[in-house]
């Protein structure tokens, strides 16, 4: 009776530590020389360049969407000039940032726990320190800062394809110029709705990376270990980018940013 | 090698492709909050601030010119809200310019409105105060708003009153809405047009007329305008006056004479009332044509007469001679 309400909870705050230890292992690691360039560029490539258009056609989509959905209820008070300004507020803000990040963290982080955890259970890892090569910078450190740059710029590429949306999607309940939709998105955005913005979308990106390789590293019994490090990189990279889009809205509630 | 540097490249593309997207927007935001243009501190101190916040914007004339960027409370009545105003607008803003707090439409955020002042006024410099005006709050629009509906209510009770009584029968709607009233009111305009022509001739001629008459001419001009001619008529109602005072003696006199000829025993008295003297003068009178036609006769004897008729011969010769001189 004690072990199936205890160990749930013995066992998240166990993994909760662990991560925790292994995050803190890539920033003691991560940033030490020798640097992996080729292989940081190379997971750039992989995870930024490959995954733009998926990010692109999902935020084209939510762009559209959200202005198609906003369009009656604004239509109610008349105040359909709104739309702009109040989509792209939405999209910038939170929309964008968390939709590309479950993208990114069912794409990237499922990957890159598949990926680290097949060479963990075929023991190439242990090949890797053997031979004299530190594979938690070159498998880890790489992968988790790759992420954590992407990230923002895959957002940042998202807000724009989604505004492109939300624009598509203006015109097609009424007629709104180019210059004068992004004149009103321009005039309502502030800093304070961009830096926070892209700030909490490094963090998203770190969420991925360092759970996805958390959970590859630490894969045990074989393929289905793999299988499953897989599913659970996606599961809980989900679950705590939430909980960090939640602080950051605290956080920047309590810098007046909001 | 070639297939990893066009990753490499591609990779570089995107970050450079995005990077350009996030500074323009950057500057576009940093643009509209003039976060990279020279501002100049102006101030403005409000009673009431209703909410504004550091960072809503500042409109002159209804243009964005900067934003509001501190607000503090200076007393227990006063409150200071200074504004970044961008350099060139600023010179616009003068001693005698007028701040207020609005609303960015009917529900959006707070703004601060400068009205532009008159030509009096110098431009403030850094650090300048605007007068303010008493804010303009919602609750009192509501409130004037709530008392103009409920006097729309009655007024529009009353015009449907109105609607009502003249959209009933026998009223001026039913007389709106016969079609006949049109052709006789078209007719009788058509009348009175005529009638106005007449008039208008009328007039023309009564002006004729009253000009003769001021001019005297007529005998109602002489009447009017003849001063001698009051003058004569008092002569004449004088002359009247003494007329009548004889006839009236006269009438007493022919009065008095009928007395005496019907009371009297004279011989008209005879002539009138003897109805038998009238038989007797016609027979006096056919008497008297006879003996003149027996005289006729005589003189007639007499002319042939042959001691007369030498005498009767000379008289032809004179009466002929004295008729001739006369032709002549």
């Amino acid at each position: 009776m004690e072990n199936v309400f205890t160990r749930p909870i013995r066992n998240f705050l166990n993994e909760a530590g662990e991560i925790s230890m292994f995050s803190w292992r890539f920033l003691k690691e991560g940033f030490k020389p020798p640097y992996e360039y080729g292989e940081l560029l190379r997971q750039s490539f992989e995870i930024g360049y490959r995954s733009i258009p998926l990010v692109a056609f999902t935020a084209f989509i939510m762009g559209l969407v959200i202005t198609i959905q906003s369009h009656p209820a604004l239509e109610v008070f008349g105040a359909e000039s709104w739309l702009p300004s109040i989509v792209s507020e939405s999209l910038v803000r939170e929309i964008t940032p968390v939709i590309t990040a479950l993208i990114c963290a069912g794409k990237v982080g499922s990957s890159i726990g598949a990926e680290i955890g097949s060479m963990k259970v075929t023991e190439q890892i242990d090949a890797m320190e053997v031979s004299g090569t530190n594979p938690f910078k070159f498998l880890v450190a790489t992968r988790v800062l790759s992420t954590t740059l992407m990230l923002p710029l895959l957002v940042i590429f998202g807000d724009v394809v989604a505004l492109y949306g939300g624009y598509l999607g203006v015109n097609m309940k009424g007629v709104t110029s180019m210059h004068l939709f992004w004149t009103q998105v321009f005039n309502k955005l502030t800093f304070g709705d961009v830096f926070p913005s892209v700030i909490k979308s490094v963090f998203f990106g770190f969420v991925i990376g360092i759970i996805g390789s958390y959970k590859g590293y630490t894969t045990t019994n074989g393929t289905e270990g793999v299988g499953r490090s897989a599913n659970a990189a996606v599961v809980i990279s989900s679950f705590v980018i939430f909980i960090v889009d939640l602080l950051a809205a605290q956080i920047a509630d309590l810098l007046h940013l909001t | 090698m070639e297939a990893t540097t066009g990753k490499h490249i591609k990779t570089g593309v995107f970050v450079i492709v995005t990077l350009l997207f996030f500074i323009v927007g950057l500057y576009n935001i940093g643009g509209k909050r003039r976060v990279f243009e020279s501002t100049v501190k102006l101030s403005a101190i409000f009673k009431n601030v209703n909410g504004l916040l550091a960072g809503n914007n500042v409109r002159f004339g209804g243009i964005d010119i900067g934003t509001v960027s501190r607000i503090e409370i200076i007393s227990d009545t006063a409150i200071r809200a200074e504004f970044s105003i961008d350099h060139k607008s600023a010179n616009y803003i003068t001693s005698t310019s007028i701040a207020s707090i609005g609303t960015d439409g009917l529900m959006g955020n707070k703004i601060v409105n400068i009205a532009p002042g008159n030509r009096e006024g110098t431009s403030l410099k850094e650090g300048g105060v605007i007068k303010t005006l008493p804010l303009v709050e919602l609750d009192n629009a509501m409130r004037t708003v709530n008392k103009t509906n409920d006097n729309l209510e009655v007024i529009s009770e009353d015009a449907r009153i109105v609607m009502n009584r003249i959209s009933s029968k026998n009223s001026l709607w039913s007389v709106l809405m016969d079609t006949s009233v049109a052709g006789n009111v078209k007719q009788a305009l058509t009348s009175i047009s005529l009638t106005a022509n007449n008039t208008v001739v009328l007039t023309k001629n009564l002006n004729k007329i009253v000009g003769g008459i001021n001019n005297g001419e007529g005998s109602i001009g002489l009447l009017l305008r003849d001063t001698s001619f009051s003058g004569n008529l008092q002569h004449a109602a004088i002359d009247i006056r003494t007329t009548g005072k004889q006839l009236a003696h006269i009438s007493g006199d022919l009065s008095e004479m009928s007395d005496k000829l019907v009371r009297g025993n004279g011989s008209i008295k005879t002539l009138i009332e003897d109805t038998n003297l009238v038989h007797k003068v016609d027979q006096a009178i056919i008497e008297f044509n006879s003996g003149a036609a027996n005289f006729d006769t005589s003189m007639v004897a007499l002319k042939h007469n042959f001691l007369l008729r030498g005498y009767f011969r000379r008289q032809e010769k004179e009466n002929k001679s004295s008729s001739d001189k006369s032709n002549k």
